[in-house]
């Protein structure tokens, strides 16, 4: 098994549905997550607050 | 997760659901990538639905997006704490 470089410690809390608040090591402003757009069509959600997917941060991932 | 759970009658909110995960980066070929992703759910659930909560955990991986996405490529580990509240 090869080395490990870095732990990435992450927690997540469920708020209302499908809003997720997240915290990333010891940063202290959370990211969120919910649903907008073609994911909210999917889900046939209309959420109050639209968010960024978490999907939309994997993509976010790659682009960076 | 939560949708799992809110389908088996589980209410997932509020100060019911919160999640921790460690995702180990390694470099075996000498660029960096997450090799292992563990994820330990906190789930407090009414008294009686403790099947219910085992089978939501046992089966949401299948329906979630970014499991699915990493499925192959990343190994993914969850475990579960779960309070039951009295009845």
């Amino acid at each position: 098994m090869a080395d490990v470089v870095h732990l990435s410690r992450i927690r997540v809390y469920q708020e209302q549905r499908p809003k997720r608040r997240a915290y990333i090591a010891d940063f202290p402003t959370p990211i969120y997550f919910g649903v907008h757009a073609g994911v909210a069509a999917f889900y046939k959600m209309t959420p109050e607050e639209p968010l960024p997917s978490t999907l939309d941060y994997l993509v976010a991932a790659a682009a960076g | 997760m939560a949708g799992a759970l809110e389908a088996r009658g589980i209410p997932s909110y509020p100060d019911r659901l919160w999640a921790e995960a460690e995702g180990t980066v390694a470099a075996p070929e000498g660029v960096m990538k997450v090799t292992h992703i563990k994820v330990t759910y906190h789930l407090t659930i009414p008294a009686g639905k403790r099947p219910e909560a085992e089978r939501a955990l046992a089966v949401f991986e299948t329906r979630c997006p970014v499991a699915q996405t990493l499925k192959g490529c990343v190994t993914l580990e969850h475990h579960a704490v779960i309070d039951e509240e009295p009845a």
